[in-house]
């Protein structure tokens, strides 16, 4: 063997990469030959140099970057991702189009039922009250169901009335954590044809004052 | 906002998420180690470690569950690393093991080599020491580059490093080998006191 393809098979020797035939031929002429010998022992100077360098620890912060910088990912365009949209992630992008429109939609029409028509939605003195209750008839109760996942108040006729009758308003209180439900417990709306018409008589007979609030959380009425 | 922020977390499928960060928490020393010696950079070593997980968190469904994730996530350093040093170079195989490589972190490295190669006095100071050997490493291709540190620094053989660099056994014997003829004379200065007897085996 020359000195040329042994020195050209020492790197490999020195890591033990060499098959069993080429290994015995390099040692015996690294036994003979000063040159290669040299050659072989700074090989092996040059990687117990590399293998003892010390290792040099991460910066504490390299998880938190790219944690925050995976963070900002689903949202951004990525082709071979929009094909598999998970169920959870399709919740999750209809309802960042929702909740804030939704959040909208209660900003504007809290005050707006409560200009137009006189009517607190929060009770007399606003919510967490628990309000003075009566008996009297005709009887509306708004209830606060725990649910946060509807965003649509609905005014609904209760004791059986037809579900055509249910008037249903876009306003939300998601933005207070609260749904409002407001059940209406009259036996039969007589001149309420249509769900607007009857929206209308139901919160003139709240201003009337014979109503009751629930709140859930609270006591219920007497 | 607070139903926001709930189902923000529970759209991550969680299970993805938390194999993902136990993986970058036992690795992240070892890739950026690689990253550092690659770079001979802290701010680039660091740059260079989180795009490496980023991109592993993209393409992590595409990665085999049970393929050994470190290989493959070293796959994703070395060619980030050669993408970026070819993009910063035009030309990178016209470089030769006597042509210097300048550093983006402003040719601090080559400073470190110039001083200590041109003072023989130099201490056996461990910190010193390492700066030279990483000098050294700065002036070799980072194709052979990588291998070297792939092989001396991380233990793999040739079949592993042929896998990480996504080449045969044969190149990576060959860039070894050349690489290491590189770095034989660039670090002998790094030892100066092995005129002839001490040598660190
Ligand atoms: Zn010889």
């Amino acid at each position: 063997m020359t000195c040329n393809m042994t020195q050209r098979l020492i790197s490999a020797y020195v890591d033990r990469e060499l098959s069993e035939d080429e290994r015995a031929r390099v040692r015996q002429h690294l036994a003979l030959c000063a040159e290669c010998m040299a050659v072989y022992e700074m090989t092996l100077e040059v990687k117990t140099a590399l293998g003892s360098m010390a290792p040099s620890p991460c910066p504490e912060c390299l998880w938190e970057c790219v944690r925050d910088q995976i963070a900002m990912l689903p949202f951004q365009a990525e082709p071979e991702r929009s094909s598999r949209l998970s169920p959870l992630r399709a919740v999750w992008s209809f309802a960042r189009l929702v909740v804030p429109a939704a959040i909208a939609g209660t900003i504007v029409a809290i005050p707006l039922v409560h200009m137009i028509f006189g009517v607190s939605v929060f009770g007399p003195a606003g919510p967490r009250q628990q309000p003075l209750a009566s008996s009297t008839p005709p009887r509306l109760v708004i209830t606060t169901p725990a649910s946060e996942e509807s965003s649509s108040t609905r005014y609904q006729p209760a004791g059986g009335a037809a579900p055509g009758r249910t008037a249903s308003m876009l306003s939300s209180s998601s933005l207070l954590g609260l749904d409002t439900a407001i059940n209406h417990s009259e036996k039969s709306d007589r001149n309420a044809s249509s769900p607007h018409e009857q929206l209308n008589l139901l919160l003139r007979r709240m201003q009337d004052s014979s109503f009751t609030y629930t709140w859930i959380g609270g006591s219920t009425h007497e | 906002m607070v139903n926001q922020q709930a189902l923000a977390t529970t759209a991550q499928p969680l299970s993805k998420d938390a194999e993902f960060e136990s993986l970058v928490l036992r690795y992240q020393n070892s890739v950026y180690n690689i990253a550092l010696r690659m770079s001979g950079n802290p701010d680039e070593a660091q740059d260079l470690a989180q795009e490496a997980f980023v991109r592993a968190y993209r393409s992590f469904d595409s990665y085999r569950r049970g393929t050994s994730f470190d290989k493959w996530l070293y796959r994703i350093v070395t060619n980030l690393y050669i993408d970026e040093v070819r993009r910063r170079k035009r030309n990178p195989y016209v470089e030769s093991l006597d042509e210097r490589i300048t550093m983006s972190g402003g040719g601090e490295v080559d400073r470190e080599i110039a001083d200590l190669s041109h003072s023989p006095e130099t201490v056996y100071d461990r910190e010193h020491l390492d700066m030279c050997i990483q000098s050294a490493l700065a002036q070799i291709p980072p194709e052979f580059r990588m291998a070297v540190i792939l092989c001396d620094i991380e233990g793999f053989s040739y079949e592993e490093i042929a896998q990480i660099m996504g080449t045969s056994i044969g190149t990576v014997r060959s860039r070894i080998h050349r690489g290491r003829r590189g770095l034989r004379e660039r670090i002998a200065p790094c030892f100066p006191a092995r005129s002839g007897e001490v040598r660190p085996t």
